[in-house]
């Protein structure tokens, strides 16, 4: 990394200010149960922070983002499984498998029109979970597939720098992206595509790239998710993971990338917070999500900014 | 989904005949599908703009989640069905089927004979495809888009609705009982193309057939796998759908 990234407006120093209470909050708290909730809050808001590179740039909804999520774990974990490959190794292949699936599915249907994109992958994704549910002889079908962790002893300290790195990591290159000419070529084919055609932007090739950036770290998500929660089932590739990250990102506001984090600590404390919430989650989702974009349609980022406004000027 | 739970409850709560429950599910349906379209996607039409159909879609998945889980809530996830409504069988070329499927088959074909003569002969039906064709044009002629948008939301809720009174009595009606109908619906059109009612009766054949003997020749959960390769092929080689589009337009923005 040449350039280190820095903030280009105030409202970003939010996301910033919470990611270092985010690291400062363990070794004062000490609490285990703490620690996993931190866990799942930066999990999603990675998964959201993915799910808007497609959805706030190049404007594609990837309904089938958990497909890509299943690619991920199931890689990693099978050749835990039968090749006793270390975790770490194998969220390698995990990235690159959902990289291809993201870079096929993508050449395939972002050609046609974003729509297709998006109910296409969706149904990868459920074809996926079938195959999954059909092959109990490879992948233990519902019987759940057991997965060797990361790390032996049962603190959760160590998984939760992990996924601390693992975020900020996605972050940084995820900005660097969307800010040099790259991420410009998303925004104007998000914007207009004509027009983008009109200015000479190869428009098949950036919205296939902006795909496969976005599953790539859809399937290193995956691959963390797998070896933290030691045992996963094919409904990892249902629409209940999909849903959430949408609706967080939609909730963060849409084409910011930092907007993901404090979105994601909101909800997932709501629902901490509040756990009777939890057997409504998805009732709650949809109707955020409607809220969202009915009245808010720039989100918490928007909010955010709106108030840092005055001060900056 | 909710047209089969409103049946379900037509049929059993209230006591009415199987015409009268399926004609007042579908009636609700309509105004059902009228009163969203009216009171939340107008409103995200006027804010986004060009954006609408994008935002549109991903605004329809927020409903359906509350509407699904929802039933999930206040229904449970118990399976709901009716004891047969139409008693006996009948024999068809020396199979012998049962009444239901029967009167179900031939309703299902005056359903979409009825879809099909008001898309193509009312006024009404022509400033639909109108609007699909050019939104932008339409006011000229003096139809009111909002109006035919609700419309339209209205009958695909009541065709939803009806379809699914009908795989209740059939089957039984669960809270996701929508999930693979809709994807089903979906590669349909994908296949056939979008705005064709015709073609999409011929695909619809093709993919059932292609799944029942997906499900006979391999195990279960493999017909999807056929079913997506077919996808896969068709929009490699013709991305517009077997069958062409008569409505081009809204889809391609």
């Amino acid at each position: 990394m040449g350039k280190i990234v820095l903030p280009k407006e105030r409202s970003m120093y939010v996301t910033i200010i919470l990611l270092v209470i985010s690291v400062a909050i363990p070794p004062l708290v000490k609490n285990e149960y703490v620690n996993s909730v931190l866990i799942s809050c930066l999990l999603w808001a990675g998964m959201s922070t993915a799910f808007d590179l497609t959805a706030g740039y190049i404007r594609v909804t990837n309904f089938g983002f958990a497909g890509f999520f299943a690619a991920g774990a199931y890689t990693s974990a099978l050749l835990a499984e039968y090749f006793g490959v270390s975790p770490f190794i194998g969220m390698l292949p995990a990235l690159l498998v959902a990289a291809v699936a993201g870079t096929f599915i993508g050449y395939l249907t972002l050609r046609v029109h974003g729509i297709f994109a998006a109910c296409f992958s969706w149904f990868v994704s459920e074809t996926l979970k079938y195959v999954l549910a059909a092959t109990p002889e490879i992948t233990r079908g519902y019987h759940g597939l057991e997965v060797p962790v990361f790390f032996g002893g049962i603190s959760r300290l160590p998984y939760y720098y992990l996924i601390l790195v693992v975020y900020i990591v996605e972050l940084i290159i995820l900005l660097r992206i969307v800010r040099g000419k790259i991420g410009f070529a998303f925004r104007v084919i998000g914007e207009d595509e004509t027009a983008a055609k009109t200015i000479g932007v190869n428009v098949t090739y950036y919205k296939v790239l902006c795909f496969t950036v976005s599953c790539l770290f859809a399937g290193l998500l995956g691959a963390f998710y797998a070896h933290y929660i030691g045992i996963i089932t094919p409904d990892v590739s249902s629409l209940s993971i999909t849903v959430p990250a949408l609706a967080i990102c939609y909730v963060g506001g849409r084409g910011t990338l930092w907007g993901s984090l404090p979105s994601a600590y909101m909800i997932i404390l709501l629902f901490e917070v509040f756990r009777p919430l939890w057997a409504y989650r998805f009732i709650i989702y949809g109707i955020l999500l409607i809220v969202v974009m009915i009245w808010a349609q720039g989100g918490i980022a928007s909010l955010i900014r709106k108030y840092m406004k005055p001060k900056s000027l | 989904m909710l047209g089969g739970y409103m049946t379900y409850f037509a049929l059993t709560q209230l006591g009415l005949d199987p015409i009268t429950g399926i004609a007042l599910t579908g009636a609700v349906m309509f105004f059902v599908g009228c009163f969203i379209e009216k009171s939340l996607l107008l409103p995200l039409r006027r804010i986004s703009g060009k954006l609408w159909m994008f935002n549109t879609f991903v605004f329809t998945l927020g409903i359906s989640q509350i509407l699904q889980n929802g039933a999930l809530v206040g229904f449970g996830p118990m399976f709901k069905g009716v004891k047969s409504l139409w008693p006996g069988e009948v024999n068809i070329f020396g199979t012998t089927t049962s009444m239901d499927r029967v009167v179900i088959l031939f309703s299902s074909i005056a359903v979409l004979i009825l879809l099909w003569a008001f898309l193509k002969y009312t006024k009404l039906g022509r400033a639909v495809r109108a609007v699909g064709i050019n939104e932008e044009a339409v006011p000229l002629f003096g139809i009111n888009v909002n109006w035919i948008y609700m419309f339209t939301f209205g009958i695909s809720g009541l065709l939803a609705g009806v379809a699914g009174a009908f795989y209740m009595v059939l089957f039984t009606t669960y809270p996701l009982v929508g999930v693979t109908w809709n994807q089903k619906a979906w590669i349909v059109i994908t296949i056939a193309g979008l705005g064709n009612v015709k073609g999409a009766v011929y695909c619809s054949f093709l993919l059932s057939l292609i799944e029942t003997l997906a499900y006979y020749t391999l195990s279960a959960g493999w017909q999807s796998v056929i079913v997506v390769i077919l996808v896969i092929l068709i929009l490699l080689f013709k991305p517009t759908g077997l069958f062409g589009t008569e409505v081009k337009g809204l889809w391609e923005r």
